[in-house]
């Protein structure tokens, strides 16, 4: 279960502040796949951000499996990060000067919750189902962009997250390697019962979600 | 499944466009897992580099496997690069190591803790004693008188304990008597008066002993007329126990005096010195 109350964001400028999020309340059941759309600009990827843990929030709270992420300290925050919520940004995110494998091992090595070779061989299995099995050796600049995002889901299962983000993971791709993309995150939603929340604003996309929350100018649209 | 659809003819126009967007999306989501299905079995193939056309029944088991197994076998043995020496960590020998180093970190530093706790305690106990030997027993040289011998004197030296609630016990030791020649010190034979040897005393409040010494030196410093320069070096241990072990301390009192030799005339040194009165057999002097 996931929930926001009365969650804000306000980003102060020279210009002076911008309401980015303004009070949106939220709640996702364990398991559905909700997509996030609007316009550019209208406050999606910072209610991710929120949820995430990486942005705080100017007023509001974000509760992750009964967890206030906010109430947490940092290293709290960090660990509970690492282990609960996975990550696919719109930007390949992968360390270029480490292979694929390491990429993927990376957070599970972080986490110190099992030896290294587990975590190698967990991060081995992801690649494998991503179809990136002879890619491990690989390093990211070696592969193509759809074997990268790939590679980053793999990464963010690799902690077994209650909650799957993906901020438009399909932004700067072709349409068949969307598609791809897509249908791998749809199989994790599906076969891991994963928490997915998407952030798109390809209404086709979309609508293959359980349900679609339109944002505009920071609150949600009824 | 689509016999537990609902019937779309007997929905309302909204309940129909939702369950239109429904089966859209079910539609959309089969489409998807179809074209991952076939894509893991495309690689499955590849990798088993079977030729040609399956069988139905082949195809339905072979996408079965193809689904994900979370306990599936490694498909490639990636090699390690992060993280090698977490494991480390999990060594039983290791972890055995660093318990056995801190136990002797531990060990060390409460062994040091103790010691240092009982040189501070030792320490303190001597500086008390030491303050009671050099505070609370009061030696003092009475009187030095002329032996009859014509050549030797007598010297009285008194022990006061100030505090006869502790008594003090007090080993004397041989009297040390020095007479100054040119720029140097001569020593000169001493001993206690007979029927008294040098030992442990207990004073409780006042003792005194009585030292002989013949200062037969004949080429003595003369510093005021007619007088021999007299170191008498008095040395003693001192403690408040009557079989003391650590608790014991040393205690050296020198005394200095002006002695007229035997036989010296006290007419002479009263015309050399300028001295009323009989010339005393000795002048006692602050210590320098």
């Amino acid at each position: 279960m996931l929930s926001c109350r009365r969650v804000a964001k306000t980003y102060g400028t020279d210009r002076g502040d911008v309401i980015a999020v303004e009070g949106i309340d939220l709640d996702v059941e364990s398991g559905q796949f909700t997509a996030i759309i609007g316009r550019s600009g209208s406050g999606k990827s910072s209610l991710l951000a929120m949820i995430g843990g990486l942005s705080r929030p100017s007023g509001g709270e974000v509760i992750v499996d009964d967890t206030e992420i906010w109430s947490l300290d940092e290293a709290g925050r960090a660990s509970f990060r690492n282990l609960k919520i996975g990550y696919v940004f719109q930007f390949t995110s992968l360390l270029q000067t480490l292979r694929l494998v390491d990429n993927v091992a990376l957070p599970a090595l972080l986490a110190r919750r099992q030896l290294a070779a587990q975590a190698y061989d967990k991060a081995a299995h992801l690649l494998d189902q991503m179809g990136l099995a002879d890619y491990l050796d690989a390093y990211p600049s070696e592969v193509s962009a759809g074997e990268q995002r790939r590679a980053v889901i793999a990464r963010a299962l690799i902690n077994d997250p209650a909650v799957l983000l993906a901020d438009e993971p399909t932004a700067d791709l072709d349409e068949q390697t969307e598609m791809e993309i897509m249908d791998e995150l749809l199989a994790v939603n599906r076969e891991r019962r994963t928490t997915l929340l998407l952030v798109t604003h390809n209404l086709a996309l979309a609508e293959q979600a359980g349900r679609i929350v339109h944002i505009a100018n920071g609150r949600i649209v009824p | 499944m689509i016999d537990e659809r609902p019937d779309i003819g007997a929905l309302s126009p909204d309940d129909q466009i939702a369950q239109i967007g429904t089966l859209r999306r079910d539609l959309a989501a089969a489409y998807s897992e179809i074209r991952l299905l076939k894509r893991r079995l495309e690689r499955q193939r590849a990798e088993a580099q079977e030729p040609g056309e399956a069988s139905e029944e082949t195809l339905r088991d072979r996408l079965r496997r193809a689904l994900p197994q979370r306990r599936s076998v490694a498909p490639a043995q990636a090699s390690m690069t992060l993280g090698r020496r977490l494991g480390l960590w999990s060594s039983p020998v290791l972890i055995g190591f660093v318990a056995v180093v801190f136990v002797a970190l531990a060990l060390d530093t409460g062994i040091g803790w103790y010691q240092a706790r009982s040189l501070k305690v030792e320490r303190q106990a001597r500086l008390q004693l030491e303050n009671v030997a050099l505070r609370s027993l009061y030696v003092e040289l009475k009187r030095i008188v002329y032996e009859a011998d014509g050549k030797s004197y007598r010297m009285t030296v008194v022990m006061q304990n100030n505090d006869p609630t502790v008594p003090l016990y007090v080993m004397l030791n041989p009297v040390g008597v020095y007479v100054q020649v040119g720029m140097s010190w001569q020593q000169v034979p001493s001993r206690p008066v007979d029927g008294v040897s040098w030992g442990v005393v207990k004073v409780v409040d006042d003792y005194s002993y009585d030292v002989l010494f013949a200062p037969q030196v004949s080429n003595w410093a003369e510093l005021i007329p007619g007088y021999m320069h007299v170191r008498i070096q008095d040395e003693m241990l001192v403690s408040q126990s009557a079989q003391p072990g650590n608790d014991v301390v040393e205690r050296r009192t020198p005394f200095y005096v002006y002695l007229k030799p035997h036989g010296a005339s006290d007419d002479d040194i009263k015309a050399r010195s300028k001295m009323s009165g009989v010339p005393p057999v000795f002048i006692p002097m602050p210590p320098h």
